[in-house]
């Protein structure tokens, strides 16, 4: 490994939305070790002041929380300018088939990704983070975003249908 | 609604609820093979483990008093059962950052019921308290009994944090969500809340189904207890 991409690596600044505490503790400890720097929110509000203390150069999020969902807080991080260019990566229980977001609402979410968490390891979220695209390149111009999140048809909740 | 029915809803319900362990699990297996993490992680998977097991220990129970002609009913002092509980509990709550305490108030009868179902009903339903409690406050767990009205003891789960989220309304809606909802508590829980109907399922088959319910202002779920009359008299 290079001297540039490990240098490249501590400065991605991760920031993981994991409501349950466990998980959250693994996979914190797993990306640190890879080089990552992490801020870990178990809610969508903590994430939200997480985000704030330090802007993130992406978001490991799960879909589904209590009180406010992933969805929900997408639209608050996104509803931002500063944050509306930061790449999210979709890390959940919540089947991708039963999510339904369609390939519109990605991009104008800047949704980099999908992974289902179960059958994802530390190394191959690891893996996605780092083959992420620049962040310039996932979403809607700025100024469009806002506007364009208030005509989106709603997005599938995942306290639908199991 | 059938038993079946029911009886599928509540396995669906078990079944997706231990993916949470098993993905810690192969989470902290992954940790565990970074230098210096190996030690560190082996408690943390063996009670991880042990809570799931539980759990199905708890579903079981449940299928197979159904089955039962009759119960195993004998006087039981609950102060007790809530004392084993939470010794079984801690070292799983450390593992949250969270408090265990019990409280035992007014006069602690004897009631009559099945004592493994009430520990393994108390046991599912604190596992699932301990995981919800809200993050930003002090996490504090309390297992209570206390008494009600002339004869009855009240026994069950309380967290502090949970009082603006638990109420009779959210209960009746989660039992009907479970087993078909990803969550049965979207207030108040990421999970779908399998420990709190496998409990319901034990506590029903003795006739002390799961309410809601307020005490020293916390919110909890809980059980109400009958003594019994006999040992009153001795």
């Amino acid at each position: 490994m290079s001297t540039e991409r490990v240098s490249d690596i501590a400065m991605v600044h991760v920031l993981l939305v994991e409501p349950d505490k466990q998980l959250a503790t693994m996979y914190a400890r797993g990306l640190r070790a890879a080089g990552f720097a992490v801020a870990v929110a178990h809610t969508a509000q903590q994430a939200i002041h997480a985000a704030d203390d330090q802007c993130p150069d992406v978001v490991v999020l799960e879909l589904q929380m209590a009180a406010h969902n992933g969805v929900e807080f997408l639209y608050e991080f996104r509803s931002y300018a500063e944050w509306q260019a930061v790449p999210v990566l979709i890390c959940t229980v919540v089947p991708e088939d039963v999510a339904q977001i369609d390939a519109a609402s990605r991009q104008l979410l800047g949704i980099a990704g999908y992974l289902y968490k179960p059958t994802c390891s530390l190394a191959k979220l690891e893996q996605t983070i780092r083959q992420l695209p620049d962040a310039g390149d996932m979403t809607a111009p700025a100024q469009d975003v806002g506007r364009r999140i208030s005509e989106l048809d709603e997005l599938a909740i995942v306290s639908g249908e199991v | 609604m059938g038993y079946d029915d029911q009886g599928d809803r509540l396995l669906r319900s078990v079944a997706e609820h231990l993916k949470l362990p098993l993905m810690q699990i192969g989470r902290m297996a992954e940790v565990g093979a970074l230098p210096g993490e190996a030690m560190a992680m082996l408690p943390a998977i063996g009670l991880t483990a042990e809570r799931a097991v539980r759990l199905i220990d708890g579903y079981l129970l449940g299928v197979r008093l159904r089955d039962q002609p009759t119960l195993a009913l004998e006087p039981v002092t609950p102060g007790a059962i809530l004392l084993d509980v939470v010794q079984e509990l801690r070292p799983y709550a450390r593992q949250y950052d969270c408090g265990l305490d019990v409280m035992l108030s007014g006069r602690q009868h004897m009631v009559m019921t099945d004592r493994a179902v009430l520990a393994a009903a108390l046991s599912c339903l604190g596992q699932v308290f301990i995981e919800v409690m809200p993050a930003e406050r002090a996490k504090k767990v309390v297992f209570a009994a206390y008494p009600r009205g002339n004869d009855a003891l009240v026994v069950g789960v309380f967290g502090a944090g949970a009082a603006p989220l638990l109420g009779a309304d959210g209960l009746r809606r989660a039992r009907a969500l479970y087993g078909s909802a990803r969550q049965a508590f979207p207030t108040l829980s990421d999970g779908n809340g399998a420990g709190v109907f496998v409990a319901d399922q034990l506590l029903s088959a003795v006739a002390s189904p799961l309410r809601a319910v307020r005490h020293q202002s916390m919110a909890g779920l809980a059980a109400r207890l009958l003594p019994s009359k006999q040992l009153q008299l001795v």
